[in-house]
C-alpha cells in the first residue's frame, strides 16, 4: 500500500512536471504568437492589426477612416538575442523586420476620430 | 512529507500552469481574415505635449529640422529616464531606431515619446509616406510579383491586397 501511494505520488509529480514544462515552453514568445486581431475604438472606429514573420501592420477597417494608426514590431536579432522594439511607424502603418530577424509580434494603436484620444496599444 | 509535496505541486502549478493558461487565453490563435472587433474605450485624457512640440506643429507643417530636433529631445528624455535609444542611420529621412524591451514598456519612455516627439513623428512620416522605406519595400514586392508600381503607398497597398499578397511577407495569402 505504502509502495503504491509512493508510486502514485511519483507518477503525479512526474505528470505535473511534464505538463508544467510543456506549458512553460508555451509561455516563451514564439512565432506562433503572430496573428490577426480586430478592435473597435470608441463607438465607430473599427481597426485591425496583424503581425507576420516579415513585419506588422495596423489599419482602420471602418468606412469612416478618420483616426490615425500606428504600429511597431518586436523581434529578436537572432535566436537567443534579447528582444528589441522598432520605432512607431505612423503613416502607412507597415513595419518590416530585416531578413534573418525573428518576429515575435506587433503593437498596434489608433486614435479615435478627433485625434485626441488613443486606443491601444494592443499586441498581435 | 505530504504537505511538502503539496506545496511543491502548488508552487509548480502557480509558476507554470497559471501563467501558461492565462497567456494561452490572452493570445488565442487568431482566425484570419476576419476577427470580431472588441469594443475599447479610448484613453480618457488627451496626451500632453511639450510647448516646443506644440509650436513645431502649429503651422500645420513639420520641417526636417523640427523632426530631427524633436527626435533628439525624445532620446535625451529617454536617456534621462535611464534608457538608451539605439539609433541607426536615417532611412529615407526617418530615424531607424530600436528600443530594448524594458525601454519599450517603460511608462517614462512612452511619456518622452508622446511629450517630445510623437505628433511631430506622425506628421513627418505621413507627409513623407511616398518616399519612405515602406514605399521602397512595397515597390520591391510589387516588382517581384510582376505588378506595375504606382506612385503612392496607399495605391501600392491596394494593389497588393487585390492580388491577395501580404505586404509584410510579399507572399500570397492562404
Amino acid at each position: 500500500m505504502t509502495r503504491e501511494i509512493g508510486k502514485s505520488k511519483v507518477a503525479l509529480f512526474t505528470s505535473c512536471l511534464v505538463v508544467g514544462i510543456t506549458q512553460f515552453v508555451g509561455v516563451a514568445p514564439s512565432a506562433s504568437a503572430l496573428g490577426y486581431d480586430a478592435w473597435l475604438c470608441g463607438r465607430d472606429n473599427q481597426w485591425a492589426g496583424q503581425s507576420t514573420s516579415g513585419g506588422a501592420s495596423t489599419k482602420e477597417t471602418s468606412a469612416s477612416d478618420c483616426g490615425s494608426v500606428k504600429v511597431r514590431a518586436f523581434y529578436k536579432l537572432y535566436s537567443g538575442s534579447q528582444t528589441y522594439y522598432t520605432g512607431w511607424a505612423a503613416s502607412s502603418s507597415y513595419v518590416f523586420v530585416n531578413p534573418g530577424n525573428i518576429m515575435l509580434g506587433g503593437n498596434h494603436a489608433v486614435t479615435s476620430c478627433g485625434v485626441i484620444y488613443e486606443c491601444g496599444p494592443f499586441t498581435t | 512529507m505530504k504537505t511538502r509535496i503539496g506545496v511543491i505541486l502548488a508552487a509548480f502549478a502557480m509558476l507554470f500552469g497559471v501563467p501558461a493558461v492565462v497567456t494561452a487565453c490572452a493570445n488565442p490563435q487568431p482566425a484570419r481574415p476576419i476577427a470580431p472587433a472588441r469594443s475599447i474605450t479610448p484613453s480618457a485624457q488627451p496626451k500632453a505635449i511639450s510647448p516646443i512640440q506644440s509650436s513645431e506643429l502649429s503651422n500645420g507643417t513639420v520641417t526636417f529640422d523640427e523632426y530631427q530636433a524633436a527626435f533628439r529631445r525624445f532620446t535625451a528624455c529617454a536617456q534621462q529616464a535611464g534608457f538608451n535609444v539605439s539609433v541607426g542611420s536615417l532611412q529615407y529621412n526617418v530615424y531607424n531606431y530600436r528600443l530594448t524591451e524594458a525601454a519599450a514598456n517603460s511608462k517614462q519612455v512612452e511619456h518622452c515619446y508622446d511629450f517630445e516627439f510623437g505628433q511631430v513623428d506622425t506628421a513627418w512620416q505621413v507627409a513623407n509616406e511616398n518616399t519612405s522605406s515602406t514605399s521602397v519595400h512595397l515597390s520591391e514586392c510589387l516588382k517581384k510579383q510582376g505588378i506595375p508600381v504606382p506612385s503612392t503607398v496607399k495605391k501600392m497597398v491596394e494593389l497588393l491586397e487585390q492580388a491577395s499578397i501580404d505586404p509584410t511577407t510579399c507572399k500570397r495569402i492562404g
